[in-house]
């Protein structure tokens, strides 16, 4: 008891080194349990979502496939299911929002639940009773205020229909919905998912009785690369757009990909923090047992045994650890909601009740006290070897090894005596200096990491609407039309300067096994406003008449570089065309491929078309408005609102941004404050000699700051190599086709985590000035050594 | 006596609150130190001498009373303005030496060395005190009564007008204490310094030019020496 009462009052007396034990103990318990909590809630939600829903195994999109053929697709082994809707994007009238452009996927279902084979999740309202029903994306739905009865009004095929809103929904294949995969956010009040009933949609769309979108389910212990092949050969003949497994389902990767990181994050960061507050423990601990060498004696003199001292020691570890766990489930319990909650902002889909589930709680407190007693016993494990007299003496001085100045000799003309002694607490505190420089490097390359998240997602921006995209905006139209007559009607227009025009099909692009599903954009030779801008050499390339070139997510994926040959096929082409990879571009967003239109004209085995304008206006909003209704124009996109959309979209990805360097900041200052403090501890009489030699309190703390901005020094470069090891990690594991991560880390990136590493530094000796100010000169001094 | 009064000592008290309990180390101290003299101040542990020594040295504040160096008050001076004072006027000596154990003998002596624009040398310094094949080993590497000589030369280094040492022997054996006095006689005469030791061996007082008797936080006499004796001749 009395030993407990010790160790209370010894932890209170330095409360702010273990106060910042304690933060780090709680950050480790808290990531722990919030994000396996959230992640093993999102993925239970997820499974169950996509079983009772029945979600697909393979996915194709075809020109037409009549009803009539489904039953013959079943029919190859391996295909245990087959269905087919119809898909189509429509415009919607938005009486509020005249000025927007506003789309539906619109998804056929039957209007017979008990027949349904794929399911939508109705989230709210009713479902479909009649072929007027429509069912509505649930964001969409909460967004314009939709309820029950309401009524939308959607183009379809240059007519307007009413249709009455039954509910809202959710659909297994869209928990993350994009218009194409070259956009980067999901604005989801402006593009959502609605289904409706198939014999209306086919009427509306005079396709009776046929689709143009199946998806698959494998019977048992079949994969996707056992029926590719016939699937993808039986599909030719109905105009084969695309044809994926359920591994390439964009939502469905996507959420993956954020359950896969969330999951190595929800370790690493954890056991980071626990590991570095252990390390914390394990010097403070080392220090407090030199400080109480003669205690330890004394206490051993009269009889305590060694294991009840070495326990005594080792409570100051768990009872860090302890309060760690208990501050970091609180905040786990408080925030786990809002955490979920930040998923499904993102990931549409349903999500039970969340239960708490309590063994995320166990074993992050496991990990914080098992990592809290680990750091304090390797710390006073040597108590156990200290006999009680050679402990009531002061400690033998350590033998002195090779210096620093033999080993440096330029280092005694550079250097007065103060800088030596900063250079010299370096060298001999080697584990100590170690730790330090290893927090630092950590802390470093995590502030260049999130430096570069800012500056990547900046570039991206910054070059696909400087270099990239010239023009202030794009007409899309419904369908392809000669050069020339497109060009001329949208130069009679008055508020249009300048146009081009660009043909863009979808097409399957393969390397042998190799496939990919992508856009082909067609630009016209000697084009100005959309360039062909590659982000790593900052050159423009030129279009080569002789092949295709191909964007470098896409290069990446089918395995080709410059120079190779790869396949491509389309129903919009006469025949499959097997062509040379010309140019690889580096680019950061997207992964089309692109050709000269001239030749893609003569691939589709038409005179040159295009099927959109990119246009030169200082009028964007008037263009749209006198094209918002026209039948020929799918939608007018201004480059600004864009970019407004954009930022917007960056608002909340800018939070987590500060977040994170604030933790990152945090740790860097808990490491160099800690190991300060204890560093202070020890060395008190050495300052305090000092002071009363007459140097000012800024000269003292000169000593401690120069040993600490040196040690900045290494740990910032070490971390740059650190840095870039763990953005290859980072490219290795990203495999989204949106993006490509950077391989290389901008300069800024790297200034960004220094400023952070000083920041903390700075914090770190001005608060040492604090400690060296009260140092009691008189009473320092007149202990023993 | 016919020599220039440096520092002045007027009606000095010290009160500690230790919990409940008022100490009174120090009720009314009166002394005045000379340019050049050697004094010595000696009383029994607990009777205030230390005080006084740190009161003079500047990093300890009295209750009461005042101390007048060359005609400014101690007492009124800010904490930059003390830390000038100490660094421009006083040496100290300890009794555990204080050596900073990262820096060899020779840095060591440096370190004081260098806040001082009249400095004494350091060669002549590790010569005086017969240390200077040793300027480069650090503390650990030294024994006690060689690191306290390297305290002492590091105290004078600076060229302060006074040193003070706080039982300068009371770590050491009999050699190598008056070893240590030796020293600090040889700075006083060689450089002219006021040097003024506490110390509890009353041997000491007879190589001083005054001794101070404290006790109860009062100077109950002073003694004037006559013929202040060598080191070597003090009788331990």
């Amino acid at each position: 008891m009395i030993l407990f009462k010790k160790a209370i009052r010894s932890m209170l007396r330095h409360k702010k080194a273990y106060i910042s034990c304690i933060v780090l103990m709680a950050l480790g318990v808290w990531t722990y349990a919030t994000m396996n909590t959230a992640l093993f809630e999102i993925e239970k939600g997820k499974d169950g979502y996509y079983n009772e829903q029945r979600l697909g195994d393979a996915f194709a999109s075809v020109a037409q496939i009549p009803k009539t053929a489904l039953p013959y697709l079943e029919a190859i082994e391996g295909i245990a299911q087959v269905d087919g809707r119809v898909v189509e994007t429509f415009r919607v009238i938005m009486p509020d929002h005249p000025d927007d452009v506003i789309k539906l996927k619109t998804i056929s279902t039957i209007m017979d639940t008990n027949n349904r084979r794929l399911n939508a999740y109705v989230r709210e309202g009713n479902d479909l009773g009649s072929i007027e029903d429509i069912l509505i994306g649930h964001d969409f739905y909460q967004a314009y205020e939709f309820e029950p009865g309401d009524r939308v009004t959607l183009i379809i095929r240059q007519r307007t229909y009413d249709f009455t809103v039954q509910g809202s929904i959710y659909s297994p294949e869209y928990v993350y919905i994009v218009e194409n995969l070259n956009e980067f956010f999901s604005d989801t009040t402006k593009y959502n998912i609605a289904y409706m009933d198939e014999v209306a949609l086919m009427s509306l769309l005079g396709m009776e009785g046929l689709y143009n979108d199946l998806s698959f389910s494998f019977e048992e212990g079949y994969e996707y690369d056992d029926v590719k092949n016939e699937l993808e050969h039986a599909l030719k003949k109905y105009g084969l757009i695309e044809l994926y497994e359920r591994d390439d389902l964009f939502s469905y990767l996507m959420l993956e990909e954020e359950i896969s990181s969330g999951r190595s994050m929800s370790t690493t960061f954890p056991m980071t923090f626990v590991a570095m507050a252990a390390v914390v423990l394990y010097l403070m601990l080392k220090r407090i047992i030199e400080q109480d060498r003669t205690q330890i004696g004394t206490l051993k003199a009269f009889g305590y045994a060694n294991t009840t001292i070495l326990y005594h020691y080792i409570f100051y570890g768990f009872v860090t650890g302890l309060i760690g766990t208990i501050v970091g489930i609180l905040i786990s319990m408080a925030s786990i909601g809002p955490y979920i909650q930040f998923y499904l902002d993102y990931y549409k889909m349903p999500i039970g009740t969340v239960v708490t589930d309590y063994r995320y709680y166990y074993v992050g407190g496991f990990m914080s006290i098992i990592g809290g007693s680990v750091g304090a016993y390797f710390g006073a494990k040597n108590v156990v070897k200290l006999k009680p007299a050679e402990a009531m003496r002061p400690k033998a001085p350590r033998p002195i090894k090779k210096d620093i100045t033999q080993m440096l000799p330029f280092l005694k003309h550079i250097l007065n005596s103060r800088g030596f002694m900063a250079v010299r607490n370096i060298t001999r505190n080697k584990i100590r200096s170690g730790f330090v420089v290893l927090g630092i490097v950590f802390s470093y390359s995590m502030m260049v990491m999130i430096g570069m998240m800012n500056g990547f997602v900046d570039m991206m921006f910054y070059n696909q609407f400087t270099h990239v995209l010239k023009y202030d905006g794009e007409i899309v139209l419904n369908e392809s039309v000669p050069y020339a007559q497109g060009v001329q009607s949208a130069m009679a227009m008055e508020q249009v300067d300048y146009v081009e025009g660009l043909l863009t099909l979808p097409v399957m692009i393969s390397n042998g096994f190799k496939k990919s599903g992508t856009h082909l954009v067609g630009i016209k030779e000697g084009n100005y406003l959309y360039k062909l801008y590659d982000d790593e050499r900052h050159i423009n390339l030129k279009l080569n008449k002789d092949g295709v070139i191909l964007g470098s997510i896409l290069a990446k994926n089918l395995e080709v570089k410059k120079g190779d040959r790869v396949l491509i096929s389309s129903p919009y082409l006469s025949q499959d065309q097997e062509l040379y990879v010309t140019e690889v571009v580096s680019q950061s967003i997207g992964s089309s491929a692109y050709m000269d239109l001239s030749l893609l004209g003569e691939l589709t085995g038409q005179d040159m078309k295009l099927n959109s304008l990119i246009v030169q206006s200082g009028d964007m909003d008037g263009i749209r408005k006198e094209l918002l209704y026209s039948g020929s124009v799918s939608k007018v996109e201004s480059k600004d609102k864009t970019l407004e959309l954009y930022e917007t979209m960056l608002g909340s990805y800018d939070f987590m941004i500060v977040v994170l360097q604030f933790i990152a900041i945090i740790i860097g200052f808990t490491i160099i404050y800690n190991t300060a403090v204890i560093s202070l501890s020890e060395r008190s009489r050495e300052y305090a000699t000092l002071r009363v030699l007459g140097l000012h309190i800024k000269e003292v703390k000169e000593i401690m700051s120069f040993e600490y901005w040196i040690l900045c020094f290494v740990g910032i470069i070490l971390g740059i190599p650190f840095a870039r090891v763990l953005n290859q990690g980072l490219i290795n594991a990203i495999e989204v086709d949106a993006f490509a991560w950077p391989s290389k880390i901008p300069t800024s990136a790297f200034l960004i985590g220094a400023a952070g590493c000083m920041l903390a530094v700075a914090f770190a000796n001005l608060t040492s000035v604090k400690a060296i100010k009260k140092l009691d000169l008189v009473e320092v001094l007149k202990e023993r050594e | 006596m016919d020599k220039e009064k440096i520092l002045e000592v007027h009606d000095l008290t010290k009160e500690y609150q230790m919990g409940e309990v008022v100490v009174h180390a120090l009720r009314g101290v009166n002394m005045e130190l000379y340019a050049g003299e050697f004094v010595v101040i000696l009383g029994p542990s607990g009777s205030g001498k230390s005080t006084i020594l740190n009161i003079i040295g500047g990093i300890d504040t009295p209750t009461k009373g005042k101390v007048n160096y060359k005609g400014t008050e101690i007492g009124d001076l800010d904490e930059k303005a003390l830390t000038k004072y100490r660094r421009e006027a006083i040496g100290f000596v300890f009794q555990f030496y204080n050596l900073v154990p990262n820096l060899t003998a020779r840095e060591n002596i440096l370190l004081a060395s260098e806040l001082s624009d009249e400095a004494i040398s350091v060669d002549d310094l590790l010569k005086e005190i017969e240390l200077e094949d040793r300027g480069n080993h650090f503390p650990s590497q030294l024994s006690g009564g060689q690191q306290q000589r390297v305290a002492i030369a590091r105290a004078v280094a600076k060229n302060p007008a006074i040193l003070l040492c706080d039982e300068p022997t009371g770590a050491l054996d009999v050699t190598t204490g008056i070893g240590a006095l030796k020293v600090l006689r040889s700075f006083n005469r060689n450089y002219k310094k006021t040097v003024a030791i506490i110390t509890h061996n009353k041997s000491i007082g007879d190589m001083a030019d005054r001794v101070f008797y404290v006790k109860d936080g009062v100077i109950e006499k002073v003694i004037v020496n006559a013929h202040p004796m060598n080191p070597e001749e003090v009788n331990w």
